[in-house]
């Protein structure tokens, strides 16, 4: 079972941007012991990497990180070990996908209220399948959208933009049976029919 | 033409080849500038600060063109491209306000328009949307772009008045606000702070308030520079003839207590400096560790109001995180609670960064709170121009001035609690208290003349309840004997020797003064009266000889009781003067407060 982690410096701010029921939802995961909820963490190099090697998608809060200076070592191993890493702040104006999609900034209203209980309950459920964990909290049921959007732009260079593992890396996660290169006219069906269900 | 090519390996190759930042001369003479717009794989301060650094090179340089992708960041709808467009619209010393700006890419306009709120700049003046890919075909746009774009050297002030550039604010009105303005007023806080801080003219105090690094952030914030813009250039205080003194007149002396978790965002500084200038000691409360729960930092605050003594505190409501959810009993409404509960003279002013807490104005003003005056942070969504903008500050500063100029409850209350103290009975004056409590410094005559009345109905009541009496004996003459009888035996000869001067008011003789007591003369001068002929006789021999008070001190009773029997109870004549609130607290410290510590 994958796990994940919250430190929260101060979690009462959860509780003010969260909708109760989910809030009463996070509090039922920290009890089965989907999702563990800190307020801090061991700041000493070989103590964080302890912890943090237990968990699969990292999220904490930016301040925290700022104040206790730890960054650099949690970005390092977190990189290094391909764990999911969100920062989440007040202060982030613009929500941004980094280091293939496993890295995210995201403000703290956009990732208490978006679709943090679902992303959580998929993540952990063995019977789910949610390899996009960030991409899935910031757009929902859409997180395939930016992948075609990716997808057709670099059928738009004509394979000037990227290289062929990733190009086949977003062609399996936008339809897991093709083999070969997904036509203009196919992501653009694709595209529209997300389209119709997306809203912001 | 110079051409500017923004990317992130995500447009046709040959607009980027060559080194970075380097001119590379393609076909017709068009000079491209390529710089790769990568964003670093782990934390960044923020998208806004990352774009405003990066592209702060076009201070310096000037473009024909700009070229730039839909998209600069990994998930491709996130649309930072047309993120990065609205910053060098809304960047003025970019110079690129009205610079061809086009977009390359495959994505469709009504997609873009349904997936991102920054849709509305495609369709603003000099810019263009391409899903070309050949250099031949780019090339040709190129040169359409050039002939029917008109540059003009024409200062960014006239560009931001003109009606395509207000056009363009229009289409960026969608623009998302970052989500903690709605509950933190961070924004408005900084805003309101940017604004002092060029409303103010420092130069008269040869000092200006540093900012903290945060302010920056704001200043690259896209919201922000939308804002800035959207205010046009009409209403700033560039010129010294419209910014204000930071010396405030009529504070010297006083002590101000400010209690604002956003004191770190600047205001400190800026108070600070307003403050001392104005010859106040300045103390702000700086404990606001975010880990503390709400019921612990009121305790912290309420801690460290017990030791202070000040004449006005300026005070934030929301002051913790749970006050953002809240809409009644705020942290700021219970510390006013204190406050007022350790003295009811104790002076508030409420400073605010947001519009939406004039709903909570009524809590501030009721019994238990009573603050002198609320004053308001500017924030940007209010849109005000410069007077208004000087009209928020001169509220602050004159809810300021009201609430040190009442300071002098705080010393009323304290003396009264000590009254009280001493005898109960001395809870009746309770109401003098509040009734120039009410006054707000208004001096509003009828709360004026109904705690005049208070205080002369008290002394004369007092000295009937302490059983001090007068004995007339003999015919109403000159040699008619009267003697006052105090509580505790002793008797005093005021007969005929007790002289008051009269005047009529009214057809009624009034007592305007009281002689020298006992004097040795044997007739009555001209326009005096005798000890038998007032009502005042009583109570003015009592203070002068029970209590031993100073002729001058017995002056005051006589005085407002010519005032009760004049102006208030009948009205007076036509030229009556104000009755002057300094003269009621006068006479409640050296008239009230004697007596009873006499005893």
């Amino acid at each position: 079972m994958s796990r994940v982690l919250i430190i929260e410096d101060r979690p009462e701010r959860r509780k003010t941007i969260m909708r109760a029921n989910d809030f009463l939802e996070l509090e039922k995961f920290k009890e089965n012991g989907w999702v563990t909820l800190k307020t801090e963490m061991p700041i000493s190099r070989e103590d964080l990497i302890n912890e943090l090697s237990q968990y699969d998608l990292i999220a904490i809060h930016r301040s925290w990180m700022t104040q206790t200076g730890v960054g650099n070592v949690i970005e390092e191993f977190l990189t290094n070990e391909n764990k999911f890493l969100i920062t989440f702040s007040g202060g982030i104006t613009q929500n941004l996908l980094m280091n293939n999609r496993k890295r995210l900034n995201i403000n703290s209203t956009d990732f208490y209220k978006h679709n943090l209980i679902e992303v959580i309950e998929r993540f952990v459920n063995e019977n789910e399948e949610c390899s996009e964990p960030l991409l899935e909290l910031l757009y929902g049921r859409s997180w395939k959208l930016p992948l075609l959007m990716q997808y057709r732009n670099i059928l738009w260079l004509g394979g000037q933009a990227f290289n062929q593992e990733k190009e086949f890396a977003l062609r399996e996660l936008i339809d897991d049976n093709a083999t070969d290169e997904l036509h203009l006219e196919f992501i653009n069906g694709l595209i529209e029919k997300e389209l119709i269900n997306f809203s912001m | 033409m110079k051409i500017l090519v923004l990317h992130n390996n995500n447009l046709p190759v040959y607009l980027r080849q060559g080194a970075q930042g380097e001119p590379n001369v393609i076909a017709q003479d068009n000079e491209l500038v390529h710089y790769a717009f990568s964003l670093p794989q782990t934390d960044i301060p923020d998208f806004d600060t990352f774009t405003s650094e990066k592209l702060a090179f076009l201070e310096k340089e000037r473009y024909d063109l700009i070229i730039l992708p839909y998209n600069l960041s990994e998930a491709h709808i996130e649309y930072s491209g047309l993120r990065v467009a609205a910053h060098i619209r809304l960047t003025p010393k970019w110079n690129a306000l009205s610079t061809p700006i086009l977009f390359l890419g495959i994505d469709k306009v009504d997609e873009i328009q349904k997936l991102s709120l920054l849709g509305g700049i495609l369709f603003s003046n000099n810019v263009y949307h391409s899903d070309k890919t050949g250099l031949d075909e780019l090339i040709k746009i190129f040169s359409w772009i050039n002939n029917h774009t008109q540059l003009q050297d024409v200062p960014n002030e006239e560009i931001m008045e003109s009606q395509e550039y207000q056009s363009l604010l229009q289409r960026l009105k969608t623009m998302p606000v970052p989500a903690n303005y709605a509950t933190h007023h961070t924004i408005a806080n900084e805003w309101a702070i940017l604004r002092w801080k060029e409303m103010i003219n420092w130069k008269v105090v040869k000092q200006e308030p540093t900012l903290p690094e945060h302010s920056k952030h704001i200043l690259n914030m896209l919201y922000f520079k939308y804002l800035n813009a959207k205010h046009g250039t009409h209403d700033r205080f560039k010129k010294e003839e419209h910014k204000k003194s930071p010396i405030i007149e009529g504070l010297e002396g006083k002590t101000i207590v400010y209690i604002d978790d956003e004191f770190d965002k600047g205001w400190e500084n800026i108070l600070r400096i307003i403050f001392e200038s104005s010859g106040v000691q300045f103390n702000c409360y700086h404990d606001f560790d975010k880990s503390l729960t709400k019921e612990q930092l009121i305790r912290n605050i309420e801690n460290y109001i017990a030791t202070t003594d000040a004449d006005c505190y300026i005070l934030d409501l929301r002051l913790h995180e749970d006050d953002f959810s809240e809409t009644k009993d705020l942290t700021g409404h219970q510390i006013a609670e204190y406050i007022k509960t350790q003295n009811k003279g104790n002076q508030i002013v409420v400073f605010s960064a947001s519009n939406k807490i004039w709903n909570l104005k009524e809590d501030l003003f009721n019994d238990k709170i009573k603050a002198t005056g609320y004053a308001l942070k500017e924030s940007p969504d209010q849109n005000l121009n410069r007077d208004e903008s000087k009209l928020l500050f001169s509220d602050f500063i004159n809810s300021v001035r009201l609430a040190c100029s009442q300071s002098y409850l705080k010393e009323l209350y304290n003396k009264q609690k000590e009254l009280v103290k001493i005898n109960t009975y001395f809870a009746k004056l309770d109401s003098f208290l509040d009734l120039l409590s009410l006054d707000m410094g208004s001096n509003n005559q009828d709360l004026i003349s109904a705690a005049l009345l208070t205080e002369v109905a008290f002394i004369e009541d007092y000295i009937n309840y302490l059983g001090y009496e007068l004995l007339t004996t003999g015919k109403r003459t000159q040699a008619e004997k009267v003697t006052l009888y105090s509580p505790d035996g002793k008797q005093y000869d005021i007969s005929g020797h007790m002289f008051f001067k009269r005047i009529m008011v009214n057809k009624r003789p009034c007592v305007t003064e009281v002689s020298d007591f006992y004097e040795e003369k044997t007739e009555t001068p001209e326009e005096w009266g005798n000890a038998h002929d007032s009502d005042i006789t009583l109570s003015a021999s009592t203070l002068f000889k029970g209590y031993g008070l100073t002729k001058q001190n017995v002056q005051k009773y006589v005085h407002l009781k010519f005032l009760r029997n004049t102006q208030i109870a009948h009205y007076g004549d036509n030229e009556k003067s104000k009755i002057q609130l300094s003269e009621l607290i006068d006479f409640y410290f050296d008239v009230i407060c004697k007596i009873v510590e006499t005893k």
